[in-house]
């Protein structure tokens, strides 16, 4: 085929991809009136997808059937309340009321007035989420509804893209003339910024970062115990899983890696206390056991059939079945911090070096596989500097720096995974060897283990899992995931059983299925084994943007949260900052959808062509690692339309 | 030279004692008398909140006491709070949970506007007639909203 033979058919196929959701939006359809009512109990709304045409005149009544709730519905200017007998309507036109001062007499509030029933028009297409405004309880911030208005053309434009993706994808590992070019120089920071090599060779670098981010979970810990009750008046509960998950998703591990590692304040004390040291380094001129330092407790090393990830999978999935309650109960949140604190200083004393980051962290997995993908890596300059030193200090410690708490040696790594970027070799080389680079995204593809590409897909689950249960507006999920609200033994089980069956049987038995199936395609280059847990490297881009298009909203409905736990962070009812109520206004929520639609696409494009990247040097013929990607490349596509039909559909 | 690192560790273990030390000192000062709009002097303060399960609680509830809500036995116990004829009184009202009201008729007070998690909602009254007065939860908020009472007892 000629380039423009190529081109004209990508052309013709991406032309197809646009009109076919396009015809579908233009299909005519008869516009009536419809009479909905919608009831609000405790944690959901009934009907909880209304679906609509466009152009429909509704007339929406709401009502509730238990506490005080709230309705706000994205896009249009809507914002109901209902208590147990009356609906109020919010007046738009008095805006922000002055709030009445303290110590008097407030009487009914001025903006609201009482309705039966609101009339509007179904204006614009798409999906439309409604949220509970007034807290009614733990699980408030996830007591939504959808209104969908046919035709929904972002949902149908994103599945029919999503194919396209995949088929272009597939199309240019077939067709596409690869140059052998050359291999991305990747930049020194530490050599361009040689005052940022000063100060990262300073000891107390890693100490200046890990102590006021100490201090802060110290008062995270203090505010989940004496702070108050309610999950979203609550600063470790706002601030660690809306602000810390989407920060750490989003930001540190695709561009940090396990930059989390080096300031995570949990694990600090119990390595002050093994080393018996706060930033200074205790070398000792004979080695013992391998290491020029001695450490509290009995040193013993971590058994051998358990240095792998598979503890971390089982920790973060028992973690995740109770997810929900973890996340709206401040008390939770501060058992789990005190277990993990607990956890630390107990194995500080009988194991030397990071043990539980390594091993037993819950998150500290998923951090080491996506950081595979992450955009920066500390690695050693010249290997043949690394081989010829004998004493080779940054695995066995130096006088100026420990050796690796993470227990890798820098001449050899190459991938990040187990590299908690704690800056330790950086000081403790005596030849400079050592720098920090830069790196296209997706760069680590070699998966050691099936541990490591369960972790994969287990986050892959979970995300999924996780964008139903809390996205999602089927009710009964969420009760069954707050058990110990809603004492619903039975369907708890029956989620539990179900996350953990597809997290451990069904997402990874068909993974392997598909990956035994491309072996074949590609008339068996290599073992089974090598090409499954390569090809398992599609599903970390995929997943990472996953978990981002999955906390994105979080922070885009709740910013308001942030802003006024700020003002008053232990719920004393204090006002630091005069923002304490501030109304709950999301920022584009209307725009939602759309935006995780073009996050998940993104990620299906970088996960197939990393993917692709990945099995290059098993299946170098075009022809063969095209039919190779085919089953994965479906396997992508089903996860990714999963998502996109619980955030779009 | 070893001498002054690790002299350096203990002052750095000195310091992140302080700080831990300092926090909570802090919070408690600021709560207790620095922050605008506390106790103006000759007035009796009380603290109600509001819980579905409970009914109104005396005093702010914590986080922790989630823990033990389940622990108690069910039966509620309404709070009384005592004052004398001719005192200032200022009703901190909060909620532990969902919206609820507060109206008490014998002084005319009906906070209709609810009192949501996260707010504090003052009344200020002066108790100038002796007797028990009721007060009441006067937004429906979960099963017990009929039994969330609480009396105000005005002495001489």
């Amino acid at each position: 085929m000629t380039r423009k033979k190529i081109f004209f058919l990508l052309l013709l196929s991406f032309e197809l991809a646009i009109v076919i959701p396009l015809s579908i939006a233009l299909i005519p359809s008869s516009k009536s009136i419809r009479h909905i009512s919608i009831t609000a109990r405790k944690f959901n709304y009934s009907p909880s997808k209304v679906i609509v045409n466009k152009g429909d005149t509704i007339i929406l009544s709401f009502s509730s059937n238990d506490v005080t709730h709230g309705f706000y519905l994205d896009g249009y200017p809507i914002e109901l309340m209902a208590r147990k007998g009356t609906s109020f309507k919010k007046n738009l036109s008095v805006q922000n009321p002055v709030p009445s001062a303290g110590h008097t007499l407030e009487l009914l509030d001025t903006n609201w007035s009482q309705i039966s029933s609101v009339k509007f028009t179904a204006s614009s297409s798409g999906k439309f989420v409604f949220r509970c405004t007034k807290i009614c309880g733990n699980l408030h911030p996830f007591m939504t509804g959808e209104l969908i208005v046919k035709p929904n053309t972002a949902y149908h434009f994103a599945v029919s893209l999503s194919v396209w993706i995949t088929f272009f994808v597939l199309f240019l590992i077939f067709y596409k003339k690869e140059p052998s070019k050359p291999k991305f120089k990747g930049i020194n920071i530490l050599q361009t910024f040689p005052w940022l090599a000063k100060l990262i060779k300073r000891r107390g670098f890693q100490f200046a970062f890990i102590l006021p981010n100490f201090l802060i979970f110290y008062l995270f810990i203090l505010s989940s115990l004496a702070g108050s009750p309610v999950g979203n008046r609550n600063i470790a509960i706002v601030f660690v899983w809306i602000l810390w998950w989407f920060v750490l998703k989003a930001i540190l591990v695709p561009f940090g890696g396990r930059i989390w590692c080096f300031v995570c304040p949990l694990p600090a004390p119990a390595e002050w206390l093994s080393r018996k040291r706060i930033t200074s380094v205790k070398f000792i001129p004979k080695k013992f056991r391998g290491l020029y330092h001695r450490f509290t407790g009995l040193e013993r090393d971590w058994p051998k059939k358990l240095q792998n990830i598979w503890l971390q999978n089982i920790l973060f999935l028992a973690m995740i079945s109770f997810g929900m309650i973890l996340i709206t109960r401040p008390i939770a949140t501060a058992i789990l911090f005190l277990v993990i604190l607990g956890v630390t200083l107990l194995l500080s004393l009988i194991f030397r070096q990071r043990v539980f980051c390594r091993y037993l962290c819950p998150v500290g997995g998923f951090l080491g596989t996506y950081s595979m993908a992450a955009m920066t890596e500390v690695r050693s300059i010249d290997k043949d500097i690394c081989k010829k030193h004998k004493t080779k200090s940054c695995f066995s410690g130096g006088e100026e720096g420990w050796a690796c708490p993470w227990n890798q040696y820098i001449g050899n790594m190459d991938r990040n995974n187990d590299c908690g970027l704690c800056t330790e070799c950086i000081k403790s080389c005596p030849k400079d060897n050592i720098g920090i680079f830069t790196r296209p995204f997706g760069s680590d593809k070699n998966i050691k283990g099936y541990d490591e590409m369960y972790n994969i897909i287990i986050m892959l689950v979970v995300a999924i899992v996780f964008s139903a249960v809390m996205l999602g507006p089927w009710g009964f999920i969420k009760d069954a995931a707050n058990v110990t609200e809603s004492h619903e033994i039975i369907p708890f089980i029956i989620f539990f059983v179900i996350v953990w069956s597809l997290a451990l049987v069904i997402f990874p038995g068909l993974f392997v299925l598909f990956a035994k199936i491309s072996n074949y395609f590609a008339k068996k280059p290599v073992s089974d084994r090598r090409l499954t847990l390569r090809l398992s490297y599609i599903l970390i881009p995929i997943g990472m943007f996953a978990w981002i298009a999955f906390s994105l909203p979080a922070i885009m409905i709740n910013y308001g949260y942030i802003i006024s736990i700020l003002s008053d962070p232990l719920g004393l009812g204090w006002d630091l900052f005069n923002l304490a109520n501030v109304h709950f206004k999301p920022f584009i929520p209307d725009w939602i959808p759309f935006i995780q639609g073009v996050i998940l696409l993104s990620g299906l494009y970088l996960g197939l062509s990393r993917g692709n990247d990945a099995i290059k040097q098993m299946i170098p013929g075009q022809s063969e690692r095209c039919r190779a990607m085919i089953f994965p490349s479906l396997y992508a596509l089903l996860c990714v339309n999963i998502l996109l039909k619980i955030f779009m559909g | 030279m070893y001498f002054t690192k690790i002299r350096k560790d203990y002052f750095l273990l000195f310091l992140i004692i302080l700080f831990m030390v300092l926090i909570p000192l802090g919070i408690r000062i600021y709560d207790q008398s620095l922050k605008p709009g506390n106790l103006v002097p000759g007035t009796k303060e009380f603290t109600l909140t509001g819980s579905a399960d409970k009914g109104w609680i005396l005093g702010e509830v914590k986080a922790y006491d989630i823990l033990f809500f389940f622990r108690k036995n069910k039966k509620k116990t309404d709070p009384i709070i005592y004052v004398s004829k001719g005192d200032q009184v200022v009703l901190k009202l909060r909620s532990s949970d969902v919206t609820h009201g507060f109206s008490m008729k014998a002084f005319g007070i009906y906070i209709t506007k609810g009192i949501d998690p996260g707010q504090t909602v003052y009344v200020k009254f002066t108790a100038d007639k002796t007797g028990t007065f009721m007060f009441a939860c006067n937004v429906y908020c979960g099963d017990i909203h009929h039994m969330m009472h609480g009396s105000l007892i005005v002495t001489e």
